[in-house]
């Protein structure tokens, strides 16, 4: 029997003038695992909460059906839904630090389920509380209990999150992006936890932007584009012969191994989608432009970069990869000059960088460059696209106008978004904005800062694409910082492990990422969730 | 709750309490240190001789120049007068009015009563109400709200005496409720308490729904409602507490309004207290009192604002540091 | 109570890396609201806009802005710009809303009252006609008179001079020297900020009125003693609220980015830092001319003001509660004058606000 059918659901906020969902139908049977996989602004967050009647206000839905239990869900009022939350289906948000209330105890957000349903007395909240910890894996306990969010790991408060959500034991789990602010280590243990909750009988709907992170453990899968499911069916089909174009193109634009010198952003036409290669890069093997050598940085007593030391040549990238806190993002401040090493040395075209003061190195910064994360986070609030990018040229003006024209250009955007404020632009948009206005003073190194980290995948496919032509046009040595092994490897040709401020493994990308030598190594490439159907 | 005696059996030290709790305490002396020092600054910036300043329209006879000169060791070196007033501070020592031939401390415990009474009363009121209002229109879009809203913005833009005359000519010389001026009994207590409560449960009522409001936006109350919980209990249970962070950072600021608001409106309805007190200091440069007044306020911001700081890490534990 | 702000600005550890989600996490707009959103919905990964309540997670309480109690007239909030967002999706994109027409008018009004009052009034606000004292209002004099048996509406209209001119001296006062010493203090190296904000606790350790006596007890009553006080008074919002924004602003990423492309630190700070930081300031500059305004009249009322028969409102308050039983309207229409002011310019730096707040990425 179904747990839940919904067919034609429309959910609208007619005041923002949005129409979220268009028409989605959707059943979910009892222990299956239902994915809605899709890009943001595709709906599927939407979808999901509609279902348990948390829309939010200024929402109006309408379905053809749409049937909770085998009850008509349309006709619920508020005491109605409250009912079926948390005892007929549990949600588990992204990110458990702001989705647990932080000034309570993890225990007592447990126990607030228990109380709504009444599921356990009062006396026994507590000790029950207790028990789910512990069947989520959740290492002492009563310890934790008695802890707030924010004392916790973020592996530790996710699965907290999971047991308040699966306390009064609900036949049905909604997930919205349950590991996505998670290290890759950790999000394998939550996506294990999640398939022992399915295994022992609870259905699931997982909502993700990432097909590889729903592959191993859906069994339907839909695919949603701007309020409207585009495909639907079983996932090791639906993953290994798409009928839809556009699940093909987010296919096609997953980053791996195999598409190393590839575009990703290719576009799928007559129902094939063909890989064409990149622009030939050529890589100068003579004297390297970065030479960074047993580097080591503290942030007070805290030591955060230990004895690192590689280089970057002209042409070449260079991917740094590790967990948060690793120090990844310390060697891109050191390399950029932005912090002082403890020891160790930056050397720039063979003279010292990091050593000599910063009036010396003011005349030699245009060289090297930095793409940020966030870019609207690196863009001064006032200034329009124009602006941002002539600064580095030497300040707005006349003649410089052609310049930032050929710059934008170079990024894929119009001379006329030159006015516009980088605020009203989409988040593709502003990182060809970041990337131009990092051009513009002809650097010889781009230090990018997990730069793809914050886009959708088809966009990230873009800017990749866009930052391989550059490379190759131009001869720049890049420094890739990213979290995500397949982006580091579709795109780097050598690669650091870091971990704890060291480097654990380092060589050719390949080398490293198939025949891995170190323990973590190993451990991080294990836990990267796989495309089940493998590559197309 | 289990869970709470098991952090008091602990101690604050094992919870993350010590070190702010330290900080705070030592910041408050410094705060009493300086307001200290710039009563004596203040003293020393009235124009003419100190010993003149002192007296001011006090009866002025050889004697009384030589006895304050002895008092304050205006004979001494700078340095010396300074270190021999903090001296004397630390003993509980005020000095004299020399324009009321008393000793300040006397002076103002036999006024500090009155006034203490209003400020509380005002306090209570004002928090009620900023509270009621604030949970009965938080997150809902009614006309009762945007009316709240309105007077709550009327309330803050109206200074303290004009709410005070308001009052008096409505309920006390129109209505005849109220007694227009002294301080017999609670009935007298009232219009004052009114008119000085009024101002802070305009700002604390906007600050509460503000903050209510966006507590309640939040993904945590999003999970909530996803247990099943009533809107209620997600008010009283979650969104409360956030709500009062802001408001209790604010606490200092209504001391001030208290005090400060105090001082006038005892002065528009005739009532005994500090007001009068410091009203007729500063019109009659009485500075030794002027300077007690200082410090009175100074220990009473530093007592409540410890107070704030310490319930800040009662409400939010992020502030406290384990180690 | 700064004493928390220090830990906000440094909330975040140096070089953490903040996983994707939680950074890309302000950037909230309604699909629709995003231009280009065909192709490129705006670039968030994971949570979806999904009308009110925001997946999204504002950034811890205490944030900059707030971490300083501002101007106490009504608060001015950390920007929580993904709430904001979300809560009022639609009518944050347009200017000029109907509830503010009415509060320009009457600043308007009352500016042309303070600097011209001969336009709005031809009668002497001294001119006493004891034959006529408080009468009430009428054609003739249309607030009535006050005991003396002069023209209330005069008295308002050229008491908006004292009144408001004292408000503003005042405001300009702190604005400008908060704005230096909290500024100074942003960008002191650690030691010397920390002197700095001691300083500003102090400051704000006073009551404000008492403060405000204190210094009238030192320098004795009159109009440049009354701005003086109340300068001093405000100081400390501004400085530290300049402060914790210089803060923010110090270490933001377009500053690092700045310093990337080789600038100087006078250019970095007079280019990105300074004007960024001075975003806040009209704002609490507005919203805090009403604070002084109420001030004023409060030392007026106490008779500390600007002496008589200057027509201060908040004087001819004073003199008029001895009238109050008989003549209402003495009371009454200076009274208006205040709150309304006061409102008026408490709607028009909310509005500032609101604008001011759409304003941050």
């Amino acid at each position: 029997m179904s747990l839940i059918e919904v067919e034609d659901l429309r959910v609208a906020f007619p005041k923002a003038g949005v129409q979220a969902v268009r028409g989605v139908s959707l059943s979910i049977a009892e222990g299956e695992c239902v994915a809605i996989v899709g890009e943001s602004g595709s709906g599927k967050s939407v979808t999901a909460r509609t279902l348990v009647g948390l829309t939010g206000p200024g929402a109006t839905v309408t379905a053809g059906r749409f049937s909770v239990k085998g009850r008509d869900a349309l006709r619920f009022g508020q005491r109605g839904w409250r009912r079926l939350r948390g005892r007929f289906a549990g949600l588990v948000l992204q990110d458990a630090l702001v989705s647990l209330d932080p000034l309570r105890r993890v225990g007592d957000e447990i126990a607030e389920v228990l109380a709504a349903h009444d599921v356990v007395p009062r006396a026994g909240r507590a000790a029950k509380a207790l028990e789910l910890l512990e069947a989520v894996g959740v290492p002492e306990p009563e310890l934790r209990a008695r802890q707030y969010a924010h004392q916790l790991s973020g592996g530790l408060r996710q699965r907290a999150l999971i047991a308040s959500a699966i306390a009064a034991d609900p036949p049905l789990l909604i997930a919205d992006e349950p590991t996505t602010a998670l290290d890759v280590t950790v999000q394998a243990q939550i996506l294990r936890l999640l398939a022992a909750r399915k295994a022992q009988g609870t259905a699931l709907l997982m909502i993700s932007h990432d097909l590889a992170v729903v592959s191993s453990i859906a069994d339907r899968v839909l695919v949603m584009k701007d309020g409207v499911v585009v495909e639907e069916g079983p996932t090791a089909r639906v993953l290994s012969d798409p009928d839809d174009d556009y699940t093909k193109l987010l296919l096609a634009a997953v980053p791996s191994a195999a598409s190393r010198g590839t575009r990703l952003s290719a576009i799928a036409t007559g129902g094939v989608s063909l890989r064409t290669p990149l622009p030939e890069r050529k890589v100068d093997h003579g004297s390297p432009v970065v030479e960074v050598s047993r580097l080591c940085a503290a942030y007070g007593p805290r030591k955060v970069v230990d004895d690192v030391s590689f280089e970057v040549h002209a042409g070449e990238t260079v991917g740094i990869v590790g967990e948060s806190g690793s120090g990844k993002t310390t060697v891109a401040r050191l390399v950029l000059g932005l912090m002082t090493p403890v020891s160790g040395q930056v050397r720039l075209n063979g003279t010292p960088w990091s050593t000599v003061s910063e009036r010396e190195r003011r005349p030699r910064r245009s060289s090297v460059q930095l793409i940020s994360q966030n870019p609207l986070d690196s863009f001064d609030p006032r200034y329009t696209v124009g602006r941002l990018i002539a600064e580095p040229l030497g300040g707005p003006s006349r003649e410089r106008r052609d310049r930032v024209a050929e710059l934008l250009a170079r990024v894929g955007l119009p001379a006329d978004l030159m006015t516009s404020h980088p605020r009203r632009l989409s988040g593709g948009q502003r990182q060809r904005v970041a990337i131009a206005r990092a051009l513009a003073p002809q650097p010889q190194v781009l230090v990018c800062d997990e730069p793809v980290s914050a886009l959708d995948v088809s966009i990230q496919a873009q800017v990749l694409d866009l930052l391989g032509e550059i490379q190759a046009a131009d001869g720049t040595a890049l420094i890739f910082i990213s979290h995500d092994l397949g982006v580091v490897h579709h795109i780097s040709d050598r690669v650091l492990v870091m971990r704890d401020g060291q480097v654990v493994e380092d060589g050719h990308v390949d080398e490293v990422f198939f025949l891995p030598k170190h323990d973590y190594t190993r451990e991080l490439l294990g836990a990267v969730p796989k495309l089940v159907s493998a590559e197309l | 709750m289990s869970t709470l005696t098991l952090t008091r059996r602990r101690g604050l030290a094992a919870a993350g309490w010590a070190g702010p709790v330290v900080r705070r305490l030592g910041a408050g002396v410094a705060v009493l240190w300086a307001a200290a020092t710039a009563a004596y600054l203040a003293l020393l910036l009235v124009p003419g001789d100190t010993v003149d300043v002192l007296i001011a329209d006090g009866v002025d006879t050889p004697e009384r120049r030589a006895q304050i000169i002895t008092e304050w060791g205006l004979d001494r070196s700078q340095a010396r007068q300074y270190v021999d007033y903090l001296v004397r501070l630390l003993h509980g020592d005020l000095g004299r009015s020399y324009v009321l031939q008393r000793g300040v401390g006397d002076l103002l415990a036999t006024q500090v009563g009155p006034t203490i009474r209003l400020a509380l009363t005002a306090a209570v009121f004002g928090v009620v109400l900023a509270l009621v209002l604030a949970l009965t229109t938080a997150g809902r879009r009614s006309w009762f709200g945007g009316l709240a809203g309105m007077s709550e913005l009327v309330a803050v833009s109206m200074p303290p005496f004009l709410v005070g005359l308001l009052l008096l000519a409505v309920f006390s010389f129109t209505l005849g409720w109220f007694p227009v001026s002294g301080d017999r009994g609670f009935v007298s207590l009232v219009l004052p308490a009114v008119a000085l409560g009024l101002q802070i449960s305009g700002v604390l009522g906007q600050v509460l729904r503000e903050g209510l409001e966006r507590a309640l936006e939040e993904p945590f109350a999003v999970t909530a409602r996803s247990r099943g919980i009533t809107e209620r209990r997600l008010v009283a249970g979650h969104a409360l507490r956030h709500a009062l962070l802001p408001a209790v950072t604010l606490t200092g600021w209504f001391v001030g309004v208290l005090f400060g608001g105090a001082i006038i409106v005892e002065a528009v309805f005739g009532r005994p207290g500090l007001g009068q007190l410091t009203l007729s200091a500063v019109t009659g440069k009485d500075m030794p009192v002027v300077m007690a007044l200082i410090l009175l306020s100074a220990v009473v911001y530093v007592t409540v604002s410890t107070i704030v700081d310490l319930s800040y890490l009662l409400i939010d534990p992020r502030l406290r540091r384990s180690g | 109570m700064t004493i928390f702000d220090k830990e906000s600005a440094f909330g975040h550890e140096p070089g953490r890396t903040v996983p994707p989600a939680r950074r890309a996490a302000d950037d909230a707009d309604l699909p629709g609201l995003t231009l280009g959103s065909a192709g490129e919905p705006g670039g968030r990964r994971g949570g979806e806009p999904h009308g009110g309540p925001s997946a999204v997670a504002p950034p811890p309480p205490a944030v900059a802005a707030s971490a300083s109690p501002a101007s106490p007239g009504v608060p001015v909030f950390p920007a929580s710009s993904a709430v904001l967002a979300s809560a009022a999706p639609v009518r944050r994109r347009y200017g000029l809303r109907p509830g503010l027409v009415a509060p320009l008018l009457f600043l308007v009004v009352a500016a042309v009252a303070a600097l011209a009052p001969g336009l709005l009034s031809g009668t002497d606000p001294l001119a006493a006609d004891p034959l006529h004292a408080l009468a009430p209002p009428s054609a003739e004099h249309w607030f009535g008179t006050d005991h003396l048996g002069r023209d209330v509406l005069a008295r308002i209209v050229h008491g908006a001079g004292h009144s408001l001119a004292i408000g503003a001296a005042a405001i300009l006062f702190a604005a400008v020297a908060g704005t230096v010493l909290g500024a100074l203090a942003g960008l002191s190296p650690r030691y010397l900020d920390e002197v700095f904000s001691r300083l500003f606790d102090i400051l704000a350790t006073f009551p404000e009125l008492l403060l405000a006596l204190l210094v009238i007890s030192v320098t004795g009553p009159g109009t440049g003693n009354v701005i003086l006080a109340i300068g001093l008074v405000q100081l400390p919002n501004y400085a530290r609220v300049i402060r914790a924004q210089t803060f923010v602003v110090r270490r933001s990423g377009y500053v690092e980015q700045a310093v990337t492309f080789g600038l100087p630190r006078p250019v970095l700070i007079l280019r990105h830092v300074l004007p960024n930081v001075l975003g806040p300031l009209p704002v609490i500059a507005t919203i805090g001319m009403g604070t002084a305004i109420i001030a004023t009249s409060g030392l007026s009322f106490l008779g500390l003001g600007p002496l008589p028969p200057s027509p201060e409102w908040g004087s001819m308050l004073a003199e008029a509660r001895n009238y109050l039983r008989v003549a209402w309207w003495t009371v009454l229409f200076p009274g208006l004058a205040v709150t309304l002011s006061v409102v008026s310019l408490t709607l028009v730096g909310r509005h500032l606000q609101r604008r001011f707040e759409r304003r941050l990425p």
